[in-house]
């Protein structure tokens, strides 16, 4: 252990050197400062402060992101463990400190430094003590009454009613911690038996909580509870460090809380995985069919290592009822592994759950690259899960986009580990999120049916496609901001927009905001397309124009310029103008614009612009697709 | 300089990135232009942890340079 922790820091010091001359990818950094040891973290930390990188501005904003901290104590201490979070994901990170003990100033004051422009996440600490702090300290053991409940109630108004006036100046994601009671009840073993009762106060507050951010967009509860169960209250607190300098918490934990805003840094930068890709022999059954047979491998209830596979097997599960697809990555036998899962009745998941089924001689490396591109994702949507380190450190060597996973050699607590991963969250769980999976077999079938057809139009008109245009609603607010958080190759601005923002934009007039479902003969695709219009003085601009990578290539992209150029005429404008934005990822979109007439107005930063004059331009929709337009 | 000093100037150097031999001259860590009340915290742990001993809140008032911490450590480890 001492070995490794002396390793990174070294390999650390040799990268930073190396970096400034050109900046490092956000995987070459996310490898180097995820680092799992909070001692680790803090040396490196201040290797990476040190280094000039750490102060530069020539980073792009995908890859910078600012933190705010706001709440009682002294929260500077916990600013270290942020931007090592931020790091371990391959960020650059800043973050500002609220002025100390001014919580709700900082919330309200117009030009708090907390909800200035720039700012992505707001993490607040406000504990129940500070929010009632007359109450704890002249009498806790009166909180335990109606009268207390009231109160914690009262206090929790204060709170949300700051966070609403914070929510109208910024977009940025509020995280709130829980509260977790740290003492022991001033009625002793009596408040047990009581009602309302001095722990009851704290679980009250955490309901009503949890009740009142639901209420404001893009709010959440931070699980700090969670987190402090698992490390321990005792080894978290120290009594001493609250006398010292007004902060409860040992930064050992503080790193160990902080790694928690991961999920949510990844998830409103687009950078949330979307792919588990599993093995099969000693993975999702204990046993190797090809020698075992379909009947011999470990699975099911007979034994406690059955069970452990299992249990796996229902973790999986959990995982694809909330979007994330399957792929299988194995050497075997295809006409085997169809017998287990057609011959098992105790296989929880199903062959037809996984998205991409990729069972040959191949090393494990290509396979990876085929799932990719089956899916039409990236690379740096796969999670793999290996049992064989060989196969793991092959795929981190020569695809270091992947993430791979550390799995023991024990499977009891494989299920127990994916229940706590956190690289698939995204920040709503959509309907379509739920019938993703499913969604995705249903491709397979029509990529079946593509290769039959002998030409793609007779394909197209086979498919029997209908699309489905409905403006911006409550409804589907949330399926547009994942979609605008998670579509990375058909998108032409690649513009991040926050739920508030874009609830602010579907109430007003100079926006239209429209989306796209799409079915055809072998299922419904769901929302897969999203366009966001500006009405301009004299054009109407296209801020973002974006198609679900599943639907690609099938007619919706035509539907939607089509619909955006109705929509400019509406306006009485003659000219459509989009911007094209090149990242990484979406040269899928390039030619759009210029295969559809657009003409280039010139290119700055990087950034084309393409303008599309409606008085001459033939648009129409594609003939082998039917469409209705809600609203018209 | 005594080799505790010596530990200790380390400690507080590589905590605050201030080379040792400026904080060994330093008579008061508070001399220490980077010093702060964050560092104090993390040099408090640090030592603590460099010396395998937990200071009582009286004694973490006494952290206030190399000297009076190596004297510290003396009483301590006796």
């Amino acid at each position: 252990m001492k070995g490794e922790a002396d390793k990174a820091p070294m390999e650390l010091a040799a990268a930073l050197e190396r970096w400034p001359k050109a900046l490092p990818s956000r995987v070459a950094m996310a490898r180097l400062f995820d680092v799992a040891q909070p001692s680790l973290a803090a040396a490196m930390l201040r290797q990476w402060n040190a280094s000039g990188l750490a102060k530069s501005d020539q980073w792009p904003a995908h890859q910078r992101v600012h933190v705010g901290l706001g709440g009682f104590g002294t929260l500077h201490y916990l600013a270290g463990p942020v931007c090592s979070a931020i790091l371990a994901d391959g960020a650059v990170p800043q973050v500002t400190v609220g002025q100390y003990n001014q919580l709700f100033q900082d919330l309200s004051r117009p030009q708090s430094d907390l909800t200035a422009p720039g700012v992505e996440v707001v993490w607040i600490w406000a504990d129940l003590p500070d929010l009632l702090p007359s109450a704890f300290t002249q009498n806790p053991a009166a909180l335990a009454s109606e009268a207390g409940l009231k109160a914690a109630e009262e206090a929790l108004n204060l709170l949300t009613g700051a966070l609403h006036q914070a929510r109208g100046r910024t977009s940025a994601l509020f995280l709130v911690n829980d509260f977790i009671p740290r003492r022991r009840s001033p009625l002793g073993i009596t408040d047990g038996a009581r009602w309302p009762s001095f722990e009851g106060v704290y679980h009250f507050a955490n309901q009503m909580l949890a009740q009142k951010l639901s209420q404001i967009p893009s709010t959440y509860v931070y699980p700090l509870g969670h987190c402090l169960g698992r490390f321990g209250l005792g080894r978290a607190e120290d009594s001493r460090l609250r006398l010292l300098a007004d902060c409860p918490f040992r930064p050992e934990f503080l790193f160990e809380a902080a790694q928690g805003l991961r999920p949510y840094l990844r998830a409103i930068k687009g950078a949330s995985r979307k792919v588990l890709v599993l093995d099969l022999d000693n993975t999702l059954w204990g046993g190797v069919v090809g020698e075992d047979g379909w009947d011999g491998v470990r699975i099911g209830a007979a034994d406690p290592v059955s069970k452990a596979f299992t249990r796996f097997h229902h973790a999986v599960r959990e995982l694809y009822e909330r979007g994330v697809i399957l792929a299988i990555n194995s050497r075997n036998n295809p006409e085997d592994v169809r017998e287990i899962f057609q011959r098992r009745q105790d296989m929880v998941l199903k062959l037809t759950d996984f998205a991409s089924v990729q069972m040959n001689w191949q090393d494990k490396v290509s396979n990876c690259r085929a799932i990719a591109k089956e899916l039409n994702v990236g690379l740096d949507s796969l999670v793999f899960w290996d049992d064989n380190p060989a196969e793991r450190e092959l795929i981190r060597q020569a695809a270091p986009e992947v993430y791979v996973v550390e799995v023991s050699p024990d499977p009891s607590n494989w299920a127990d580990r994916l229940m706590e991963f956190d690289l698939f969250d995204g920040l709503k769980i959509t309907e379509e999120d739920r019938e993703r999976g499913k969604m995705y077999a249903e491709d397979r079938l029509r990529r079946e049916a593509a290769v039959v057809a002998t030409d793609w139009d007779s394909f197209l008109e086979h498919l029997q496609l209908h699309v489905r245009c409905v403006p911006a609603c409550d409804e589907n607010i949330p399926r547009i901001v994942s979609l605008l958080a998670r579509t990375n190759q058909f998108n032409l601005s690649t513009k991040r927009h926050s739920e508030p923002l874009i609830r602010q934009w579907a109430g007003q007039p100079e926006w239209r905001i429209l989306t796209y479902a799409a079915e055809d003969r072998f299922g419904s695709y769901g929302i897969v397309g999203v366009t966001i219009l500006r009405r301009d003085d004299s054009s109407t601009e296209i801020d973002s124009l974006l198609l679900s990578c599943r639907a690609m290539g099938k007619g919706v992209e035509e539907v939607m310029l089509w619909q955006a150029a109705q929509q400019a005429r509406a306006w009485g404008h003659r000219r459509l103008r989009g911007a094209y934005a090149p990242t990484r990822k979406n040269a899928p979109i390039k030619m759009f614009l210029p295969d559809h007439g657009f003409v280039s107005l010139g290119k700055e930063d990087g950034i084309v612009v393409y303008e599309l004059d409606l008085l001459t331009a033939n648009l129409p929709p594609p003939r082998h697709v039917r469409i209705a337009v809600q609203g018209q | 300089m005594a080799p505790t000093n010596e530990r200790i100037a380390k400690v507080v150097s590589e905590i605050i990135e201030v080379p040792a031999q400026e904080v060994a001259a330093a008579a008061q860590f508070t001399d220490l232009s980077r010093w702060d009340s964050l560092a104090h915290l993390n040099v408090v742990l640090g030592i603590e942890q460099e010396f395998g001993v937990q200071f009582d809140i009286e004694e973490l008032t006494q952290i206030t340079g190399v000297d009076a911490v190596a004297a510290l450590l003396a009483r301590k480890l006796q």
